[in-house]
């Protein structure tokens, strides 16, 4: 926390080297968790790549920001739900734009569980209603509180509790029906 | 059936890597982002930091005893409820007897230059070490005090200086002091005591919960004294901890309160990394007695008029361009720190001095401290003349001199040196 701060301080004024160590910090926790949201790598890059280049452009003018990882993790959301909500033509995520698991991907964990077990779980994640996705993602994977998820959908903390929940049993439903 | 930890197993693994290629294309547009935004900063920056945390007309200079307040003051409650009841600025006063340690943010809208603390302090509320960090570009700074060690580091200039004199440290706890959110909160509890400031208290203010404090002055506009501002404080307390998150500065001027400067704290009794009072020791390391040699000796002047002659000074050497007596009467501003400022980012000439006014004793700046209004003329980098010292700027005209009311200008801060009383230096304002 204190390094996030001091982070924070120097991007303020405008230090190059704090801006590579936040990205290299928080790239891929960033990059996991739009990749969760949006099923889709190249759309997964273009978020992230946003958040990092807005907040470049204005952590000099956002109110002080107490946790750094929260702030760029709840931008990744919002960003995310943009992108959602430009998808208004198609009726589902399209898979067929995901990219195979193992392309990027280098967790020993990840491995051990196994890849066609991942991807069943992707492609899971991607069938559960948008908010019930991010409200699972956002708090398993982002660790969010349901208090700052419900800031970000913008609705009360008993419904992001709510989207969890039906979120968590629709996937489960759909991973033991395939399992079936 | 598939049990929902597992899932939630699962997804905890989930774990996707950047490409390298990914990595440049974003790296190089944030550093681009952030560079363009750098140079709007920069234009934005006005001529006054110094006296962003010198401000405060109330803060009291000496570190207060601390006091168990066994009478509730009278506050006002606007018709809210929360889940943690806040009982008033006593309760605040008291949370503070348990702070070790603190971050804090202040920004100063006009000018632009944010600075941190992070300070350590004893049990007694004594501060201990200190990391400050302050400026903008080329005007970054760290300093570091450490076991009474003062390190002073400008990655610009390569310039590591080491203070290690008897003393030093007395300036670095004058300017803990007045940035110091214990004392400022216990200040605004005793004046209020004092009937010389009405609190109200807005219950679950803000989204995440926050009481807000607002303390006004109550003096009638017609007895304050000559030149002063009538100012409110505004406190976010946690009603949980009972602790400021952030503490701002309103002068009332043409019938509106105007933002002063703004605290941000946070990192309370959170233990500060060893490493924030460590540098990486650059190459040229020189030992240096800038705090002997800042100010102006006062000699057979008086207090006021010695105060005034350093402003008046101050103004003349940079007409004359003469940085180093400039830095020298500015607490001992590096020169070519001052000239960068004065001839690089304000892009600015100064051309004579108009008039220097009165001093106002600034009691609470220290026992001596004065505010001295000042004016002069300068040319901008497009050729236009302003007279700079009245409040926003004025156009210069030989009108507009010949009607400037010098009282009512911007004041330089000016006392004489903790650590050589004899010397007298400007602290900001100007």
């Amino acid at each position: 926390m204190i390094e996030d701060k001091l982070l924070v301080s120097r991007l303020r004024r405008g230090d190059a080297d704090a801006m590579r160590r936040v990205y290299q910090k928080y790239k891929d926790y960033l990059f996991t968790l739009a990749k969760a949201l949006l099923g889709g790598q190249y759309e997964a890059e273009d978020v992230v790549h946003d958040v990092f280049v807005s907040f470049a452009r204005t952590v000099r003018q956002v109110q002080f920001m107490t946790n750094l990882k929260g702030y760029l993790a709840t931008s990744v959301g919002n960003r995310a739900r943009d992108r959602i909500r430009a998808r208004t033509r198609q009726a589902a995520v399209n898979l067929d734009s995901m990219d195979p698991v193992s392309s990027n991907t280098d967790c020993p964990q990840q491995h051990a569980i196994g890849q066609e077990e991942l991807m069943r779980l992707r492609q899971a994640i991607a069938k559960v209603p948008y908010e019930q996705r991010e409200a699972v993602v956002l708090h398993i994977k982002g660790r969010m509180k349901f208090r700052e998820i419900a800031k970000l959908q913008g609705v009360p903390t008993s419904t992001s509790c709510a989207r969890y929940r039906y979120g968590l049993d629709k996937l489960r439903s759909l991973l033991n029906s395939e399992v079936q | 059936m598939r049990p929902a930890d597992d899932i939630k197993r699962m997804i905890k693994t989930l774990s996707d890597t950047t490409s390298a290629e990914m990595d440049k294309k974003v790296l190089d547009d944030a550093l681009k982002a952030l560079a363009d935004s750098k140079e709007t900063q920069s234009a934005d920056a006005g001529p006054n930091r110094w006296r962003i945390i010198m401000k405060s007309r109330i803060i009291k200079l000496a570190a207060a005893a601390v006091i168990i307040f066994a009478v509730t003051a009278p506050i006002i409650f606007f018709n809210k409820t929360v889940p943690i009841a806040y009982g008033g600025i006593e309760q605040t006063v008291e949370a503070y007897r348990h702070m070790r340690s603190i971050h804090l943010h202040h920004e100063s809208p006009p000018a632009a230059e944010p600075q941190d603390m992070w300070i350590e302090f004893d049990e007694n509320g004594k501060p201990v070490r200190l990391r400050l960090e302050e400026g903008l570009g080329d005007t970054f700074r760290i300093v570091t005090w450490v076991d009474g060690v003062i390190k002073f580091y400008r990655p610009a200039e390569k310039e590591f200086v080491v203070i290690d004199q008897p003393g030093a440290g007395r300036e670095i706890e004058h300017r803990i002091e007045l940035v110091n959110p214990r004392l400022a909160v216990q200040a605004i509890y005793d004046e209020h005591l004092e009937g010389k400031l009405d609190i109200e208290i807005e219950q679950n203010a803000t989204e995440d919960g926050l009481v807000r404090v607002i303390a006004t002055d109550t003096t009638p506009l017609d007895e304050l004294p000559k030149q002063a501002f009538r100012v409110r404080y505004v406190l976010l307390v946690d009603p949980s901890t009972k602790l400021a998150t952030q503490r701002e500065e309103y002068f009332l001027r043409e019938g509106k309160y105007v933002l002063e400067s703004r605290f941000i704290y946070d990192g309370y009794n959170e233990p500060i990394d060893e490493q924030m009072f460590v540098f990486e020791v650059p190459e040229a390391v020189q030992v240096d007695d800038r705090a002997a040699r800042a100010g102006l000796f006062q000699g057979d002047l008086s207090d006021s008029e010695v105060a005034a002659e350093v402003v008046r000074r101050y103004i003349q050497a940079l007409v004359e361009k003469d940085y180093t007596t400039a830095g020298i009467l500015y607490n001992g501003r590096p020169a070519d720190e001052l000239q960068q400022r004065v001839e690089q980012t304000l892009e600015i000439k100064c051309v004579r001095l108009i008039a220097v006014g009165e001093p106002v004793p600034e009691p609470e700046r220290g026992q001596r401290a004065y505010g001295v209004p000042f004016a002069f003329l300068i040319e901008t980098a497009d050729g236009k003349k302003e007279i700079a010292g009245p409040w926003g700027g004025k156009v210069y005209s030989p009108e507009a001199e010949a009607n400037l009311d010098i009282s009512k200008c911007r004041r330089a801060m000016v006392r004489p040196l903790v650590t050589d009383p004899d010397y007298w230096v400007i602290d900001g304002g100007i």
